[in-house]
Order: structure tokens, then C-alpha cells, then sequence
């Protein structure tokens, strides 16, 4: 066995455990944001920046159902924006009354200066952030353009490509039963 | 020898995944939102205008505070302006508070000063009418109005989450 071979090994060692590192890293924060739709919390992708510097715009925020009374003033809440209902906005939840069944809910944006107004029904439900994840929901954004599905569906094809050109490059080893080197095939009998 | 470094190759790859896992994990958790502290400072904003016989410079918003609670060291809001007699007639200037709710008229406690003379010291309730005590002002003067609000230990509650403006309107006598 030269040096070269033997460096060459560790390096290949090297990058295979850096390469498995970085997959588990993914898969981890993949995990952690989709992870959450197992145990009945969503994920959203943040569209603004009324939430800065605490939510940056593109981040994903993973929420979790709770009740109007549980929540406390102080945290980030996402709740149906009341001049549009088809929108969901994740602000900070600076007061609460209940009246009649009712909970007045006061919010607001940290960058924002002004407040707004929403009511939701005391025995309702509405989202507390647990936490964010830093930029992802760009990737998540990319991905839905016509751009980024075909980068989705050409990056396993690429990937697979290198796995196979480097499984061809890489030298064969012939293995016999229980770890023994084979005999070479030009030996071998018909 | 060659199975030996494969399984080898196999496990340093399953513990190099792992710890990008845990390395995942860790970041998450870095990231997790802190809940509410369950109440939040008073959100202030004061607001000075000129009238026809007084210039403020500056007018309008004076300062903003964020955040206030009782017994922290942003517990109060300082600002000054200058205010100016554009009248020929010497006048007397006191001030009333004109705040956008009632809510805060025990909680807080203002201090306005006017040339270094107080004109109001006491609970915002007591600002609702104009002050008893005024300041001169010769025409052309100027003189330098001090505005303090506190919100004093023994503000419990009643100033959590709120976002309130108080304007302080002066108003003139001729002498």
C-alpha cells in the first residue's frame, strides 16, 4: 500500500463523514420544520418584515394551536389578519380582553408603530410561535416557482449521477466469502 | 481487512449523521421563540404642539418610550423642547395633559418645567385641567419646557401592553 493510496483513503473518509454530517443536519432541520404537522402544530413561511429583527422575512415560523387565554402578553401569536381573512399574520400579543365570551386581542408587529385590533372567540383557537427557522422558507418559496421544481426534480438526478461516476472511478474490490480476497476472474473456471 | 474498514467507513458515517442530528437539534433549540413575559412596558408617546401664540421647536413628537414598568431604570420618559412668546403682550403659560385614555391617570406621575420653574408635579389625573402654577414669558422669549413622566413603584397594573399618547396642550394669559 503506497502513501498516496493511504491518504487518498482518508480523505475519502473524510469527506464521506462530513457529506453523512451535512445529510443529517438537513434532515434534522427538515425535521424540525415539517416534523411538526405529526403532533397537530403547522409551519408558515414569514412574508414581511413587521417581526424584525426577532422573525426575519423568509424565515419559517413553527406554531402551535393554543387558546386565546393561554397565551401570554408578550408572546408571538399567528392569528387570521381581520382586514383579510385569507391571510395569516404573526405578531406580538400586547393585550388581551375578554368580554362576554370574547377575547380582545391587541397585537403588534415589533417593527411595526401601530396596532391592530382583532377578536377571536374565548373558547377558539389561535397560533403561539415555539421557534423559527432562520431563511428556510426562501428555499420552501424557490421551490414552489416553476424554477424551483425543476431544480428539485433535476438535483436527485444529479446527485444520483456523481454517486454513480464515482462508484465507476472507484477501484473494484473483490471479496471472497467471509471477507477473503476472491481469486482473480481470469483464474476462475467456467 | 477490507470488510473491517467498510464496517468501519459505515458506523463513522451513521455517528457523522447522528451529529448532524444533534447539531439540528441544538440549533432548534437556539432558535425556539422565549414566551411572553407575561406583561409588557407601557409603549408612551408625548406630543407638544405650538399655538398661535407660543412656537415649540420642536413640535410634535417629542420622545417615545417602550417598554416602561415601575422600578426599572427605563422606568420614565424625559424630553424638552423650546417654547417661544410670538406675541407682542408678555404672557403666563401653563399646560393640561390631554392623554388618549383615562386608564393611565393614577399610574403615571408628570413633571413639566418651564425655564426651570415647575408648572406640574403629580399624578396625570391631576393635569386633566389647565396647571395652577405658570411661567412668564416676555415677548419674544424663549424658554426651555422639561417634560418627566414616571411610572412609580406603586404602579401595579393598569400600564401593561399599553400604547398611549399624551399631549400636552399649552395655554396662555395675557399679563
Amino acid at each position: 500500500m503506497t502513501g498516496f493510496a493511504a491518504v487518498g483513503r482518508l480523505l475519502r473518509r473524510c469527506v464521506a463523514i462530513v457529506a453523512w454530517a451535512v445529510a443529517g443536519l438537513v434532515v434534522g432541520i427538515a425535521l424540525a420544520a415539517v416534523g411538526p404537522y405529526a403532533i397537530g402544530a403547522r409551519s408558515f413561511t414569514v412574508l414581511s418584515g413587521s417581526m424584525e429583527p426577532t422573525i426575519h422575512t423568509g424565515d419559517v415560523v413553527v406554531v402551535r394551536s393554543i387558546a386565546p387565554l393561554e397565551a401570554r402578553i408578550g408572546d408571538v401569536v399567528t392569528f387570521r389578519d381581520p382586514q383579510n381573512n385569507r391571510k395569516l399574520v404573526t405578531h406580538r400579543l400586547r393585550r388581551v380582553d375578554v368580554v362576554d365570551g370574547t377575547a380582545a386581542m391587541v397585537t403588534k408587529g415589533d417593527a411595526n408603530n401601530t396596532t391592530e385590533k382583532w377578536s377571536v372567540s374565548a373558547s377558539g383557537r389561535i397560533g403561539r410561535v415555539q421557534y423559527r427557522i432562520p431563511y428556510i422558507g426562501r428555499v420552501f418559496s424557490s421551490v414552489r416557482g416553476r424554477g424551483g421544481g425543476f431544480f428539485v426534480l433535476l438535483l436527485p438526478v444529479i446527485l444520483l449521477g456523481i454517486y454513480e461516476v464515482i462508484r465507476l472511478w472507484r477501484p473494484k474490490r473483490h471479496e471472497g466469502i467471509k471477507g477473503k480476497p476472491r481469486l482473480p476472474i481470469d483464474n476462475c473456471a467456467e | 481487512m477490507i470488510a473491517t474498514r467498510q464496517r468501519l467507513d459505515r458506523r463513522l458515517g451513521a455517528l457523522a449523521f447522528l451529529a448532524g442530528l444533534a447539531l439540528a437539534a441544538f440549533l432548534v433549540l437556539g432558535w425556539r421563540l422565549a414566551p411572553g413575559p407575561g406583561e409588557l412596558g407601557l409603549e408612551l408617546r408625548l406630543v407638544v404642539n405650538s399655538t398661535g401664540e407660543l412656537g415649540v421647536s420642536p413640535a410634535g413628537q417629542l420622545a417615545v418610550g417602550r417598554g416602561l414598568r415601575p422600578r426599572t431604570d427605563r422606568d420614565g420618559l424625559d424630553a424638552q423642547t423650546t417654547v417661544r412668546n410670538q406675541t407682542a403682550d408678555p404672557l403666563r403659560v401653563t399646560v393640561r395633559g390631554r392623554p388618549s385614555s383615562r386608564d393611565l391617570d393614577r399610574a403615571l406621575v408628570v413633571t413639566v418645567r418651564m425655564a426651570g420653574r415647575p408648572l406640574f408635579d403629580g399624578p396625570l389625573a391631576g393635569l386633566r385641567a389647565f396647571s395652577r402654577r405658570g411661567a412668564s414669558l416676555a415677548p419674544g422669549e424663549r424658554a426651555q419646557l422639561s417634560v418627566s413622566v414616571r411610572l412609580p413603584a406603586h404602579a401595579q397594573s393598569g400600564y401593561q401592553a399599553r400604547v398611549e399618547d399624551l399631549t400636552l396642550e399649552l395655554g396662555t394669559k395675557a399679563r
